[in-house]
C-alpha cells in the first residue's frame, strides 16, 4: 500500500438491505452463519478466503476480550476455509 | 508458503483440510489431476471456542455432554441442540479450546444459539479477531499473509523443523536443498508500546527488519510482534528501536517464542494457570 494511504483504517460494514438493489459482488464477502450474534456489536468485518470476518466489535474493551481467553472463555467465528478431499485416492 | 491449516481425517478416504486465508483450492486441484478424488467446498464454517473454562462449555453444550475421547487435537462427531456438527481440540490462542464445524445442513442458529446459553454460566464472551492477536503473537502462532507469504520459506518462518528433506521427491524440494536454512522470524518484546506493522526497525539507527503482526499484551505488559530480521545472525536478545502506534521509537527486544508456556501444555490441558489481572490494567 502506498504511503498515502497509511493513515487509512480500512473495514467492511453491515448495513440494513431493505431496498437496495441485488450486488452479484458481495458474493466476496459471505457472512458467517452465525453473524447474527455478532450484528447487535456494531461489527467491522475484514475479509478472509472470500469470507467476511469480525475484526471488532464494541462489547468489550480489547483488554477485556484479551482476558476472557486467559481467564474464562471465549467464542469467535472465523474465516476459515474446509476444503473437502475425497475419493479413492484422497 | 501458500498457507497453513489443520487437516482432519474424517474417514479413510475424505478429508478436511481447513485451510487459513489464501488459495489453496488450486494447489489442490492440481495435485488431482490423475487421481480418483474430488476437491470442492462443503460449504462449512468454523468457529472457536476457546479458554480455561471452555470444555465445561462444551460437556454443557454437546448432547450427551463431553465427547469421549477428545484429546488435543482430537476430531469428533457430535449433537448441538439436535444438530449433527463435527468438533476439533484445536484453536489460534495456544489456549484450552475446541472449534466447531457447520455444514449446511445443519440449523446454524439452534447451535449457535445453544452455544451461547451453555457459555452464560460460564461468562462466555464473544469476541472479534483482535481478542485472539496478542495470545496468538505471544504464543508465535503465525497468522498467513502477514507472518509469512509465498516469498517465505519454512527455514525462514521457523517452521524447519516440519521440513524433511530425506523425503522423497515433492514440489519446492530443490528450491529448499539451497535455500537458507536460517531463522529470522521471532518473537520481539516492545517496552510502554505497540510497534507499527512494516518496515520500522532499526538497529543502531540502520534498518533492521519487519514488523509482520502486532499488538499489546495486558498480561505481559508490553507490546509483543512478530518480526522478520534481515540479518539472521539478530536473533533473541538483539536489542532494537521501533516505531510504535504512539509515534515515537521504543526500545524492544528479539525473543524466542512462546513468549511463556515453552512446552505448550496449556493448550493441552495439561497446565492450569489463570492468571491475575495486573492492578494497574483497566480490566
Amino acid at each position: 500500500m502506498s504511503d498515502h494511504n497509511n493513515d487509512l483504517r480500512i473495514v467492511v460494514k453491515a448495513l440494513a438491505a431493505e431496498g437496495a438493489r441485488p450486488n452479484e459482488l458481495a458474493r466476496t464477502m459471505l457472512p458467517h452463519p452465525l453473524v447474527y450474534q455478532e450484528l447487535p456489536y456494531d461489527p467491522e468485518f475484514c475479509i478472509y478466503n472470500d469470507r467476511l470476518m469480525s475484526t471488532n466489535m464494541n462489547n468489550a474493551s480489547p483488554n477485556q476480550m484479551y482476558w476472557s481467553v486467559r481467564r474464562q472463555v471465549m467464542i469467535r467465528h472465523t474465516g476459515e476455509l474446509p476444503l473437502e478431499v475425497r475419493g479413492a485416492d484422497a | 508458503m501458500i498457507t497453513d491449516g489443520i487437516l482432519m481425517k474424517l474417514a479413510d478416504n475424505r478429508f478436511w483440510y481447513v485451510q487459513a486465508d489464501g488459495d489453496l483450492f488450486s494447489w489442490f486441484k492440481a495435485h488431482a489431476r490423475g487421481l480418483d478424488v474430488e476437491v470442492f467446498d462443503p460449504g462449512v464454517w468454523v468457529s472457536q471456542v476457546q479458554g480455561p473454562l471452555s470444555l465445561e462449555v462444551l460437556t454443557a453444550a454437546v448432547d450427551g455432554g463431553h465427547p469421549e475421547p477428545f484429546r488435543y487435537f482430537d476430531i469428533a462427531e457430535v449433537r448441538i441442540a439436535g444438530q449433527k456438527v463435527t468438533l476439533s481440540r484445536t484453536g489460534f490462542t495456544n489456549e484450552l479450546g475446541w472449534e466447531f464445524y457447520l455444514g449446511p445442513e445443519a440449523d446454524a442458529r439452534a447451535v449457535g444459539d445453544h452455544i451461547l446459553e451453555a457459555g452464560e454460566p460460564h461468562g462466555m464472551l464473544l469476541v472479534a479477531s483482535h481478542a485472539s492477536r496478542p495470545r496468538r503473537i505471544e504464543s508465535g502462532i503465525l497468522n498467513p499473509g502477514s507472518d509469512f507469504d509465498e516469498t517465505v520459506t519454512p527455514f525462514v518462518a521457523g517452521l524447519g523443523e516440519f521440513v524433511d528433506l530425506e523425503k522423497a521427491d515433492f514440489i519446492g524440494k530443490s528450491a529448499l536443498q539451497a535455500a537458507d536454512t536460517r531463522r529470522r522470524t521471532w518473537g520481539m518484546r516492545v517496552q510502554d508500546g505497540i510497534a507499527l506493522i512494516g518496515n520500522v526497525l532499526t538497529k543502531d539507527g540502520s534498518p533492521a527488519g519487519i514488523v509482520c503482526s502486532s499488538a499489546w499484551s495486558p498480561f505481559l505488559q508490553c507490546g509483543v510482534a512478530i518480526v522478520r530480521m534481515s540479518n539472521p545472525d539478530q536473533g533473541p536478545g538483539t536489542t532494537l528501536e521501533v516505531e510504535c502506534t504512539s509515534g515515537d521509537r521504543r526500545p524492544a527486544i528479539i525473543c524466542e517464542t512462546p513468549m511463556y508456556d515453552q512446552k505448550r501444555e496449556i493448550p493441552r490441558g495439561k497446565l492450569v494457570n489463570i492468571p491475575e489481572i495486573p492492578d494497574d490494567v483497566v480490566s
